[in-house]
């Protein structure tokens, strides 16, 4: 027990005091942070919130009711006559300017103007400053129903599942989010799972370690520290998520981020997910870490790893569309697809509780069977220094020696 | 000479005969090629006429959905909607069993308090927010029509209240969202078709995978062969220069060959089949392109290829070169990254696309971006050429003196700061 806790102490200091480990612990934060730094970056590119300008020749707009300037920030301007608009614009104090035609009340037509490109604030503003006061003619009452729109919400047959038509509440996608972190922790463990062997194959540490410490305890060691490794990774994460929930929802006071409920179903059924899968994924990178003899040919192979785990993200159109379907039925149940696909299928609805038990169940089948071929391959492949070791070979009977 | 010509032909011979690499060249334009024909093929099956005829129907279809009204709004459904499109239900329950009948394809619940909160309920068999096979907007035109008092003339004013007429008073300025389409060449303006419109993004995309696959196969090839030893072996018979000049130019060879038959395979698809990729009439790809994006897929790769040649110089086996590579990366990834933003795609010959297409780590996409988008001054490209072969001169002499048998044959960890002193030739 001693060597075990000594082995994984080694694994777990060696991997947690690198550059690149602060680097793999800081990626999600940073491109969370990448992703809403972009796209603000290009709405405020998209946007302009210099004033406009009108000239009304209808004459139906003379007593305008102006929109509410907490949540309309281009301002809007009427001018008497077109050339002082004109000249406005051209001294730069308006982005655009609007003429309405005499006829508008029988044309629609309504002509604009500008240098630049006008900002898509400042013609959605427009657009609603003419519906809120053509609504307001008739039926003042009703101007602040029409201007603000309909609030669609999508709902599942069986009533379990809403969406606004706005995008996903933070509830809906934050068990995706999760499975998204878990499956980034596996594919970085299994990666230092399968270094962990590659590496220590590689420059021979491995026939040295061999001659104090059994096969077992090495592997045992090097799961526990790596295990803890990626608990570390998140720990760090799930601080990292509920400080930017508490400070982006309580601090500054964005809506969608005050809506964080947990969906314990979903919460529970990735619970389940993780844990065979993650055992599959390390077992299987030391089954490839004791078959190949370098870094660079090992690292083919988890390519292809990792090309099964993003699968279901690849086909998440489809799985929303028709989450009972064959394909996100067959994917709910093999190894490594199993994790993702159920997260979003929990997205569009309630999977039933007997498939998530179904697939748990299929997928501690697969982590005994994995931890079998790890334990078959690591022997072979310890031994066999330097050749690389086939898939026949690890199926193959052991020969029994006769005394 | 004759060395570099060795070197040269071996990294050659031994890039090219790889299967992967085989794959890669040939497997994918093949893929595409047949792809084309087969589609050729099924689309002379089926005369115009009918795929027409069903495409118009397909986007014409509106499904019967029914409804279930609790604020008492809706007294009349709009005379633009065919009758039976829309059906009342007195309650949920016999919506339901409409839905599970199929004699409904969806049904919404307007609660009490519609006009107060606005809320509309679309009950639908898949609830999928990136599907977009929902007709909502059939109730919320119906809300419309009956909130104003059944006036439907009013109503479709209010729905839509301007009818625009656009005046640019620039006249020299570019595409914006109000602009006419143009599909004559390939960019944002041809609104209706993505092929068209995509080109310039697609563009970026395969000039970045060839430059990052070309550069980083000549870092790999170079850590390798200090991490198994060949060097030790090869620098007794080879001048490092030679050894340099030899590999960046055998492997810049096999970095070409895939990228001329792609780029040359998307171009005569693009050029030849017009009908069956369903690209506009007038639309039209200048031969001229395949020259500049040629040059500037030289250039880029001989500056990005030489940058790497000296992280795996100077690093002393493949996994610190390979945790090494993000320095070199790093401005590659920023120029693509920025050189794929909407801003710099829309607004092509100005702002932010005009300095990355002459800033000589990003000049490789930017520019080729905006080639292929077409009318840029001819004394922008040769400024842009003309920097980037700077750029090129004084990297190539940084890294020579990197390729020095000290540096080759040293076991030292690989730092920025080692890497930077060289290429400035401070070592």
């Amino acid at each position: 027990m001693k060597k075990i806790i000594h082995i994984a102490a080694h694994e777990y200091m060696r991997n947690v005091l690198k550059g690149s480990f602060i680097l793999a612990l800081l990626s999600i934060p940073l491109m969370i942070a990448l992703g809403v730094g972009l796209a603000l970056i290009i709405t405020n590119l998209e946007n302009d919130s210099s004033p406009v300008g009108y000239v009304d020749l209808s004459g139906l707009f003379s007593n305008p009711i102006e929109l509410s300037k907490q949540d309309w920030k281009v301002e809007i301007i009427s001018y008497e006559t077109e050339t002082a608009a004109r000249e406005d614009l051209k001294s730069g104090k308006l982005q655009a300017f609007y003429v309405i035609s005499q006829d508008y009340d029988t044309s629609n037509e309504i002509h604009l103007y500008y240098q630049e490109e006008p900002g898509q604030n400042a013609t959605r503003q427009f657009n609603d400053f003419i519906q809120l006061n053509l609504v307001a003619q008739r039926y003042p009452e009703l101007a602040d129903r029409v201007l603000a729109g309909d609030n669609v919400v999508l709902r599942s047959v069986d009533g379990k599942r809403e969406l606004p038509d706005n995008g996903p509440p933070l509830n809906i996608i934050l068990p995706l989010i999760i499975s998204f972190a878990i499956v980034m922790l596996i594919l970085m463990s299994s990666g230092y799972m399968m270094h962990a062997v590659v590496e220590e194959k590689e420059n021979r540490t491995m026939e040295v370690l061999i001659t104090s410490v059994s096969s077992s305890q090495l592997i045992a060691g090097k799961v526990i520290g790596i295990l803890v490794i990626a608990l570390t990774q998140l720990l760090s994460w799930t601080v990292f998520g509920i400080l930017l929930i508490l400070i982006a929802g309580k601090g500054l006071g964005i809506e969608w981020f005050q809506e964080a409920k947990i969906d314990w179903y979903a919460l529970l059924a990735i619970g389940l997910l993780t844990i065979p899968t993650f055992i599959t994924a390390s077992a299987l990178m030391v089954a490839i870490g004791s078959t190949v003899t370098e870094t660079q040919e090992a690292q083919w192979v988890v390519s292809i790893f990792m090309l099964l785990f993003w699968l279901p993200l690849w086909v998440i159109g489809m799985i929303g569309d028709t989450p009972h379907a064959p394909l996100p039925m067959i994917l709910s149940f093999l190894p490594f697809t199993a994790l993702m696909t159920i997260s979003i299928r929990n997205m569009f609805v309630v999977v039933p509780y007997w498939q998530i038990v179904l697939s748990a169940i299929a997928q501690f089948l697969f982590a005994l069977t994995a931890i079998w071929l790890a334990g078959k391959a690591f022997r072979l492949g310890v031994l066999g220094y330097g050749q690389k070791i086939s898939l026949k070979a690890v199926f193959r009977k052991p020969i029994e020696v006769r005394e | 000479m004759h060395k570099t010509w060795l070197v040269f032909r071996h990294e050659l011979i031994t890039s090219v005969t790889r299967r992967t690499y085989l794959l890669l060249t040939f497997g994918i334009p093949l893929l595409a090629i047949v792809a084309f024909v087969v589609i050729s093929l099924a689309r002379n099956g089926s005369t115009p006429g009918e795929v027409n005829a069903i495409d118009f129907q397909e986007e014409q279809e509106i499904k019967v959905e029914g409804y279930i009204d609790r604020s008492g709004l809706i007294e009349k459904i709009p005379s633009d909607l065919t009758d039976g499109l829309l059906i009342s239900f007195d309650d949920e329950a016999s919506a339901k069993l409409a839905l599970a009948d199929g004699k409904i394809s969806a049904y919404y619940l307007i609660p009490d308090d519609y006009i107060e909160s606005g809320y509309l309920y679309y009950v639908y068999p898949s609830i999928t927010p990136l599907s977009s096979e929902g007709q909502d907007w059939v109730m919320r035109w119906t809300l419309l029509v009956n909130l104003l008092g059944g006036d439907q003339q009013y109503a479709q004013k209010v729905w839509h209240p301007l009818d625009l007429e656009v005046h640019n008073l620039d006249t020299s300025a570019g595409y914006d969202r109000f602009s006419e389409e143009d599909c004559s060449k390939p960019g944002y303006a041809c609104e209706s078709n993505p092929i068209v419109q995509t080109i310039p993004l697609a563009t970026i995309v395969l000039i970045y995978i060839f430059i990052a696959g070309g550069a980083s196969m000549l870092l790999r090839n170079v850590a390798n062969e200090k991490q198994n030893r060949m060097i030790e072996i090869l620098i007794t018979s080879v001048n490092p220069i030679q050894m340099f000049t030899g590999k960046i130019i055998g492997l810049g060879v096999a970095s070409l060959i895939p990228t001329l038959i792609w780029v040359s395979t998307s171009f005569t698809l693009l050029r030849v089949g017009g009908g069956t990729l369903n690209l506009p009439n007038e639309f039209s790809l200048p031969i001229g392109l395949l020259f500049g994006w040629l040059v500037f897929f030289l250039l880029g790769y001989a500056l990005y290829a030489s940058l790497m040649a000296g992280v795996g110089a100077l690093a002393p086996n493949l996994k610190e070169a390979n945790q090494a590579v993000g320095l070199i990366m790093l401005p590659m990834a920023i120029g693509y990254m920025l050189s794929i933003l909407p801003p710099t795609i829309e607004v092509p010959h100005d702002g932010l696309a005009l300095v990355l297409s002459l800033f000589p780590l990003t000049a490789p996409f930017a520019m080729v971006m905006r080639l292929v988008i077409g009318d840029v001054p001819a004394w922008q490209v040769l400024l842009s050429a003309v920097l980037l072969v700077l750029s090129i001169v004084i990297v190539v002499r940084g890294v020579a003196s990197a390729f020095r048998a000290q540096s080759l044959l040293s076991g030292q960890p690989f730092t920025a700061k080692r890497f930077i002193n060289t290429m400035f030739g401070r070592v």
